[in-house]
């Protein structure tokens, strides 16, 4: 009788990798998290999937970040990781596998004052987060600023193959023509240092109207 | 848009605005990972919603040329596709080939087909408000391989609009699209569904006409898709039902159409980064360049492996590599020297791969 018991929980445990918990009815469908906004979902490079999205846990709507994989079991916390770390308000994450298995997660972090530095603010930096395939930040709690102007904003970036990324952002300047956009080039490599220097490579001179993502 | 080619260096695609001309451009620019700009080509052509995509003869930059018709008072959208050469020559016109002229495209995906030629997958709207998804391949000279029109994704009665798609290199697109079936009016606030279907790389529809539905509850924001690795794919959306259904889902469906059906993983390409299947010598980089050239080739197998220098008058400069290696990416390095040592003129020379069956050139130019 040990035996048999024995031999059920071996064949029960050696079939779990082959259970799936994908639902085969399109009427019920796996949930990754409840009330929360625009999700955006990248490879994890094993047949998953990165998945971010805003939700507001507390007062500031922030990022979060889940990984679900092949079988359809979420890797990580189900509340999922908050990306910025912070409670400050959180938007237009820009996301790419870096190529290792991990993710690469670009965000504009909205600072309040320096009072409270929960508060919303008006003034936004973008920053750079590296989270690898077991939810670790390789960049610290927040990630890496990309830039110390204030209003300046990712607008596309891709893999350098190795871990970081090469990256277009964009610095918002107020001139007597009007608003005028001045776009930055920057290569932030797999340890999170910016390698075209603090600013980047200027782009433009004139004015550039639009970079797709 | 900005993307890595696999090869230490990237391209992006901008939109210039010129204050005393008062017109605009579209610039592509080619770098290298120290941020020195190895060419840039400038066009009056400009797409919008540009999607590159690399071979490793070409670059294809897609979008959208956007006119506007005074009669109709309708803004007119064609679906255009440059080709370059990589030393950023135009093959196409410079205004690209057009793969679809309409009053309304308000959606596309582009992706590789081959090494010389991009699929590309779009809503067409036709009279009555229906919206067609449509797959075209294209080819670097301008060729659609699937007719002039685009093969019909969804021969169905109901209007589909695609929101997504992705593509493995073995088994096609699985396009994802927001379905009317349970919405025929196409009422704004009606109830939409997902439903996907998959196209092979000749362009069959593999899926019934209808597609696979994905989810039947309601649901009208974008959805994404990633590679299952089987050939199938997983989908995550977000629901704004009325009822308890809020928040963020996700389905697989496999390669068969089958939902929640994991498949053995497969060993392909679902990236725009070239795998070593296939002989390729990379173009030179830097190119023109001062000291030292770097030179990068794959091969598919082990074999005998010979890297010449030649001069313009096809005479031999030096031997770079003449030795077996194994199956994989491999780069050598050519400091401008002959096969004396000694430092050679400024000019345009040629680094030939040869292989047993097998020989390819690309062009390199010295200037001191």
């Amino acid at each position: 009788m040990k035996n048999i018991i024995t031999l059920f929980f071996l064949i029960l445990l050696s079939s779990q990798t082959g259970f799936t918990q994908w639902s085969t009815n399109p009427d019920e469908n796996t949930r990754i998290s409840g009330q929360a906004l625009l999700p955006q979902m990248i490879s994890d490079g094993a047949g998953g999937a990165y998945i971010t999205y805003y939700d507001v846990p507390l007062i500031q709507r922030q990022l979060f970040l889940q990984r679900i994989d092949r079988f359809g079991y979420l890797k990580f916390p189900l509340e999922g990781i908050n990306v910025s770390g912070a409670t400050h308000y959180v938007s237009e994450a820009l996301i790419i596998p870096d190529n290792m298995n991990g993710i690469l997660i670009g965000y504009d972090d909205y600072y309040g004052s320096e009072e409270d530095s929960n508060s919303f603010s008006s003034y936004s930096f973008p920053y750079l987060q590296r989270i690898d395939s077991t939810g670790y930040k390789l960049w610290g709690e927040m990630g890496v600023r990309i830039s110390t102007d204030t209003l300046s904003h990712i607008v596309s970036m891709c893999t350098d193959g190795e871990g970081g990324c090469y990256l277009i952002y964009n610095k918002r300047l107020y001139n007597e023509t009007g608003l005028k956009f001045r776009f930055q080039l920057q290569h932030v490599n797999a340890d999170g240092e910016l390698k075209f220097g603090a600013e980047g490579i200027k782009l433009n001179e004139k004015k550039i109207v639009l970079v797709n993502q | 848009m900005i993307i890595y080619d696999g090869n230490e260096n990237f391209l992006f695609t901008i939109v210039n605005y010129d204050d005393s001309t008062k017109k605009y451009s579209q610039s592509l620019h080619y770098f290298n990972n120290e941020g020195q700009e190895i060419w840039h080509i400038r066009s009056t052509t400009v797409l919008l919603d540009a999607i590159l995509i690399l071979s490793d003869e070409h670059v294809f930059l897609t979008g959208f040329v956007v006119g506007y018709d005074i009669s109709t008072h309708a803004y007119i959208y064609q679906l255009c596709s440059q080709v370059l050469d990589w030393q950023g020559n135009f093959i196409s016109p410079e205004c690209g080939y057009v793969i679809e002229d309409s009053l309304s495209i308000n959606y596309y995906e582009a992706f590789l087909g081959g090494n010389r030629d991009i699929i590309i997958i779009y809503n067409k709207k036709l009279p009555g408000d229906k919206i067609n998804v449509l797959a075209q391949r294209l080819t670097f000279n301008g060729i659609k391989l699937w007719g002039q029109d685009g093969n019909l994704v969804f021969p169905y009665e109901y209007s589909q609009q695609l929101n997504y798609a992705v593509y493995n290199s073995q088994d096609g697109v699985i396009a994802v699209c927001l379905d009317s079936r349970f919405n025929p009016e196409n009422d704004r606030w009606g109830r939409y569904i997902f439903s996907a279907q998959r196209i092979s790389l000749d362009g069959q529809r593999m899926w019934p006409d209808s597609g696979i539905v994905i989810t039947t509850n309601k649901t009208e924001l974008k959805p994404y898709a990633v590679p299952d690795l089987s050939g199938g794919a997983v989908i995550c959306w977000e629901e704004i039902g009325a009822d308890s259904r809020n928040g963020i889902f996700a389905q697989q469906i496999s390669r068969n159409g089958n939902l929640g059906e994991v498949l053995k993983l497969s060993n392909i390409s679902n990236s725009n980064i070239k795998d070593v299947q296939d002989y390729c010598l990379y173009h030179p980089y830097p190119n023109p360049f001062n000291e030292n050239v770097k030179i990068k080739f794959n091969i598919p197998q082990t074999e005998l492996v010979q890297i010449q220098v030649f001069d313009i008058n096809g005479k031999e400069v030096k031997t770079l590599l003449n030795q077996k290696l194994l199956k994989g990416e491999h780069h050598t390095v050519w400091n401008g020297t002959n096969t004396q040592g000694n430092y050679v003129s400024s000019g345009i020379f040629f680094i030939s791969m040869r292989i047993e069956q097998f020989m390819t050139v690309q062009k390199a130019v010295l200037i001191k």
